[in-house]
């Protein structure tokens, strides 16, 4: 085999130039698969950072109400454990057992809230949620993020005071920032408030979600990881073993962001396109050029197979000869790949026009990941070995007879 | 089991070739029957396309007959598969080709040594691959050329390579089609004396083309070929 290899390296140098520029044209290719993924790999990983840090990592829910008591083989008690929310006390006594869990960083509660909010000209149906997030409302006036459907109703920006009644409670909100919601929201119109504010106007609240953030080192699944990590099995463990948590469904927040994982799956789906035109690309060039390589050589092999080299050998040697180049095309692409990704990364990353919709550039760095670059170069290697297979297979089929003869 | 002659090397039974294209049959052997013993210096000769070339080819299984028998060693090559007829042509078969046929990216040194590694067989001589070709390239007078590559060197030393590339694994038959037509007269000449003593001092059968008078004066035994009929046996 070692035979094999020196010999098939030399053959690479015979037409340098041929070589080089067939390694040109995959490193190309290896490259732009390299680097689109190095763009979005950072799109989404800082999607996914902002989804943990702002939604938590795990996500409790209170079951349906409505959807359990709809069910026709759910009996009344069954809906009645299902929906067993926990109120205000209740849920401070259950935080503190899930902090005393060596997994477990931080615990919010979240309440649903519904009413109306308005100004003096203009009023509009509102829900949304009370989120537990440390802020104490001071004064009247409580902090509130407002969807932009109903701040443009209500003719409103960031730093005015509207009215509401919000849960059967007056308040006095004051938007603290506005922000672009769901579409399946938009007919009634979001708003967001400390849950403290509904603590305050209502005795004791139910809670309708929990969110969990996990400790350092901990992870749930997430984006490219199907599994979480070792400490995120015991973080559940200790939800699932909380009897008072029983009417709530737990689910992993990364994973579990339909937003995010929606954009990923087109992502993906057009990664694999691209993927394949450029894999073809490249096989097709290796299978032109060895195909010319082989013709050129045919006096050659049919002189290897008359000293009795079996042509399994031969093809072995076209095999190799190939691989050398993809292999060489691979390293050249994972260097020059890394290197523009840290000079993009150092130039503040890509900047992109705002979509319809949205008002602010999009800006992606490049993460440039190693198991990208060990897939890339799979699938480089891949498309020169069977290239390199199919342009052998006549070999199998030419008479030496007619290899030997002389061509000018 | 044998099934020829056991005194004979090569035995071809009533061989044919037929060449097909279309409609169109050329027969480039026709019924040709002969034997080549053990030893033998034999000049195959005829004009252009007579069939020597044909006959060399199947001798040597680089093509399989139409019709009739080949027999190397008493056994029917056109029995054996791919893999066996590879074997075949590594261990028993040698062959020096018009154009020396030597692989440009390959020392001269490992151009001879190279049959010794198709097929792996450790100690199959007493001395390593590396020594015995360094001896076989002494033996053909070109010891101080291994290193080389062959586009440096000329082509009465390229045909030695060629000699002994064919004599790595001291197969029993050497083919030489035309072994002189490329060289001038002189350098021809010393390549037919080297072919002769080698025949003389290793008990190698060779057969070689030629349709050159000087060339098959050299033979012991001359068999001629014209229109791919067997035409003349001399010794």
């Amino acid at each position: 085999m070692t035979r094999i290899l020196a010999f098939a390296f030399r053959n690479v140098f015979r037409s340098p130039a041929r070589s080089a520029s067939l390694a040109a044209i995959a490193t190309i290719g290896a490259c732009v698969l390299i680097l689109i993924a190095a763009g979005y790999e950072d799109l989404f990983h800082n999607a996914a950072a902002q989804s943990v840090a702002s939604d938590g990592d795990i996500l409790l829910t209170r079951e349906d109400v409505a959807d359990a008591a709809a069910a026709d083989d759910v009996t009344d008690t069954d809906a009645s454990a299902k929906s067993a929310a926990l109120t205000w006390a209740e849920y401070r006594q259950a935080k503190q057992r899930l902090l005393a869990s060596p997994f477990v960083k931080e615990v919010r509660a979240e309440s649903k809230i519904d009413g109306i909010v308005g100004t003096a000209e203009r009023s509009a149906p509102c829900s949304g949620s009370a989120f537990e997030d440390g802020v104490r409302a001071d004064g009247e006036a409580i902090p509130a993020t407002m969807g932009d459907a109903l701040a443009r109703t209500l003719g409103i920006a960031k730093g005015a005071e509207v009215g509401g009644l919000v849960a059967d409670c007056g308040m006095t909100l004051k938007v603290a920032e506005t922000v672009k919601t769901e579409a399946t929201l938009r007919d009634r119109f979001y708003v967001k408030i400390p849950l403290d504010a509904l603590v305050s106007a209502e005795a004791d609240p139910k809670v309708d979600a929990i969110r969990v953030w996990l400790k350092d080192g901990v992870s749930a699944p997430s984006l490219g990881r199907e599994s979480g990590s070792a400490g995120y099995d015991g973080a559940l463990k200790a939800i699932a073993g909380m009897t008072e948590l029983k009417g709530y469904s737990i689910r992993s927040m990364p994973m579990g962001n339909t937003e995010i994982n929606k954009i990923v799956g087109v992502y993906r789906s057009n990664y694999r396109v691209v993927a394949i035109v450029v894999g073809l690309t490249i096989a097709l060039a290796f299978l032109n050029v060895l195909s010319l390589s082989v013709y050129e050589r045919q006096q050659e092999l049919g002189t290897l197979r008359s000293m009795g080299t079996p042509i399994a050998q031969i093809r072995t040697m076209l095999v190799a000869e190939t691989l050398v180049v993809a292999l060489a095309s691979c390293c050249a692409a994972a260097a020059i790949s890394a290197i523009a990704g840290a000079v993009i990364n150092a130039c503040g990353g890509l900047t992109f026009p705002a979509p319809p919709g949205e008002s602010s550039d999009i800006h992606v760095g490049m993460l440039v990941t190693a198991s990208r670059i060990a897939k890339v170069s799979a699938l480089v290697l891949l498309g020169g070995a069977l290239s390199a297979l199919a342009g052998s297979v006549k070999l199998g089929t030419a008479s030496i007879v007619g290899q030997l003869e002389i061509r000018d | 089991m044998s099934d020829g002659n056991a005194e004979s090397v090569l035995e071809f039974r009533n061989v044919s070739k037929i060449y097909r294209s279309g409609d169109c049959e050329v027969r480039g052997l026709n019924a040709v029957s002969a034997s080549f013993g053990p030893g033998e210096l034999t000049a195959l000769v005829g004009p252009s396309g007579s069939g020597k070339s044909t006959m060399q080819h199947l001798g040597a299984g680089f093509d399989r007959a139409s019709e009739g028998s080949v027999l190397l060693m008493g056994r029917d090559i056109g029995a054996y598969g791919e893999r066996e007829l590879s074997f075949l042509r590594n261990r028993h078969i040698g062959f020096i080709f018009q154009s020396f046929n030597l692989i440009p990216v390959m020392s001269v040194l490992e151009n001879v040594m190279y049959p010794a590694g198709v097929y792996r067989e450790p100690h199959r001589f007493e001395e390593s691959p590396r020594d015995r070709a360094m001896a076989l390239l002494a033996k053909v007078g070109i010891a101080d050329q291994g290193k080389k590559r062959p586009h440096q060197l000329s082509g009465g030393q390229r045909q030695r390579v060629a000699i002994a590339r064919a004599l790595m694994n001291a197969p029993e038959l050497i083919f030489a089609d035309e072994p002189t037509a490329n060289l001038d007269h002189e350098v021809g000449a010393g390549i037919l004396d080297l072919l002769v003593g080698l025949n003389e001092e290793l008990g190698t059968t060779i057969i070689f083309s030629t349709h050159d008078s000087a060339v098959m004066s050299r033979a012991r035994r001359v068999v001629s070929l014209k229109d791919g009929c067997l035409v003349g046996d001399k010794r």
